[in-house]
């Protein structure tokens, strides 16, 4: 009897063995290396497409912005300034003499192209006109380039049927200081004639509700 | 000064005539009496003050007679519009002496107005109620202002702790956010049916519209708007002449009387025209988005799908077209 189990063990242990090694067999057969599958040719990465835009959001068009600035164009001192690249600190006065955007991650030429300092650049190198400066914002701001697209954000100009026209990003956000910054207010509401002003600024009732006073 | 009616021997004859159709003959000439006799008054009085406090302070009997017999908004025909427009044009002349346009803007077919503001782009800045005021023709002077942002607490909703005499050296105040309320034109307006003469209607466009000239000031509205959004103008709006917007329109910023109720209309005189009102022209911040609320691709639609939204006191059944969302 131990004989009898121990032949019919190796039986079976003798077809696994059978089986995986078909399978290794086949395994090699189908496996080709991954530069195999495309053909022969090698891979050609191609120039990445733009950014088209967002499917669905309504037609519009940027209000120039080119027009308001004032030391556009920037060849005109370019043109004849030679090249460099090298991250410094830069004094002379046309250029913002801090760049608080980014908290110091961030050097002119991540957004402005070298070759040609009438541009902007993308993170891909692709030129972009100062006009299309939304399409450079929007590679981080994604969430407000998209409200921006479909008019949650920023702010369409003078209509609200009709021809669509908005303002670019950097109509309201200084590119290189771009939060909002505090200012003063328009004065607020008068009284009434013959009324005095109303005492502390109108709040009628304590800032904590009775209960919580009472501790 | 007895004057017999033209006709009233006629009409007096005709049974099937009205009553107030032979009343309203003979007042028209009656007026047209006073004003003949009114002309040598007039010239009189010319001598002694100046042309523009004449004769009926300035104006004729028949033009304060016209005022007095003029109809409600939606029960006049096109030619007493007609006559009612030229007569606050001439209003206007001799208040302010300026030339003014006052026109009578239908609303426009398959639009319906909606309003989203977005409070984490407010920043409390004012600058939608100044052009407000002076878009609306409202007295510098005046309370009245048809915009109010509330300073609030971050974190809360109370309406009864926000403060709109908020006067800091600047805004943003850290810890506060800001909430401009203004007539949230609403689809079921509690101040339509408070209104005991049926001065206050809503338009085909979702506008609630007043007639200012048949307002008779009882304040109910103001009373039943849960908005605060409904102002009474107790003094003469004083305007500086050179400041008049003289773009007007009859249910819009038209120079209005004293002692009756207004409120924001959504600038009819500009967004029946196709413009944006003049908060949303103003602000800073891009935070107002104006749209037509039956236009699947226009911009409010799309913040009232894609964004969260809210709208103020929701639970009273108002039914609000003015949504607030934040980012």
């Amino acid at each position: 009897m131990p004989r009898m189990r121990k032949s019919a063990s190796a039986a079976v242990l003798t077809t696994a063995l059978v089986g995986v090694a078909a399978l290794i067999a086949f395994a090699q057969e189908s496996h080709r290396p991954l530069r195999s599958n495309g053909g022969d040719e090698l891979p050609a990465p191609t120039e990445p497409t733009a950014f088209a835009g967002y499917t669905g959001a309504p037609e519009f068009s940027v209000v120039p912005r080119t027009d308001a600035l004032t030391f556009y164009p920037c060849t005109a001192c370019h043109s004849s300034l030679p090249q460099n690249p090298r991250p410094r600190l830069l004094a002379a006065a046309p250029h913002p003499a801090a760049l608080p955007h980014g908290a110091g991650r961030f050097w002119c030429l991540d957004c402005h192209q070298l070759r040609d300092r009438d541009q902007l650049q993308l993170l891909s190198g692709t030129s972009v006109g100062f006009d299309a400066s939304h399409e450079v914002c929007g590679q981080c701001h994604f969430r407000q380039h998209k409200d921006w697209h479909f008019g949650a954000h920023g702010k369409r100009v003078a209509n609200w049927q009709g021809e669509r026209q908005i303002y670019n990003c950097t109509h309201c956000h200084d590119p290189h200081d771009p939060a909002t910054k505090p200012r003063q207010a328009n004065p607020p509401p008068p009284v009434r004639a013959g009324l005095e002003p109303m005492p502390r600024h109108g709040k009628a009732h304590d800032d904590k509700p009775r209960w919580e006073r009472a501790k | 000064m007895t004057s017999q009616p033209p006709e009233g021997h006629d009409a007096a004859g005709k049974q099937e005539q009205g009553i107030d159709q032979y009343r309203r003959r003979f007042l028209v000439g009656l007026a047209k009496a006073g004003a003949a006799g009114g002309a040598v008054v007039a010239s009189a009085a010319a001598v002694t003050s100046a042309p523009a406090q004449g004769a009926w302070g300035g104006s004729t009997l028949r033009e304060m007679l016209g005022d007095f017999f003029q109809e409600q908004y939606t029960r006049m025909t096109p030619a007493e519009i007609e006559a009612a427009l030229a007569r606050i044009e001439r209003k206007a002349k001799r208040k302010f002496g300026v030339d003014i346009s006052c026109e009578d803007t239908p609303p426009l077919p398959g639009v319906v107005y909606g309003y989203a503001l977005n409070i984490s782009r407010c920043k409390g800045y004012r600058d939608c109620v100044d052009a407000c005021v002076k878009e609306n023709n409202l007295g510098r002077d005046s309370q009245v202002q048809y915009i109010r942002v509330l300073q609030m607490d971050n974190g809360t909703m109370n309406l009864e702790r926000s403060e709109h005499y908020y006067d800091p050296a600047t805004v943003p105040v850290e810890g506060k956010f800001y909430l401009p309320v203004q007539c949230m034109q609403c689809d079921n307006p509690p101040c339509v049916k408070a209104c005991p003469v049926e001065a206050t209607w809503q338009e085909p466009d979702g506008i609630v519209a007043i007639d200012y000239d048949w307002c008779i000031g009882c304040r109910y509205c103001m009373d039943a708007c849960p908005y605060g959004a409904r102002h009474f103008n107790w003094t003469e709006p004083q305007i500086p002449p050179d400041q008049l917007n003289r773009q007007t329109n009859y249910l819009g910023n038209r120079p209005r009387p004293k002692g009756v109720v207004e409120k924001c209309h959504f600038c009819t005189q500009r967004t029946r025209k196709g413009l944006q009102p003049a908060c949303q022209d103003a602000c800073p911040t891009g935070a107002r988005i104006f749209g037509n609320l039956l236009d699947p691709n226009s911009e409010i639609r799309w913040v009232l799908a894609n964004k969260k939204v809210f709208r103020l006191k929701e639970e009273l059944g108002t039914e609000p077209k003015f949504w607030y969302f934040t980012d």
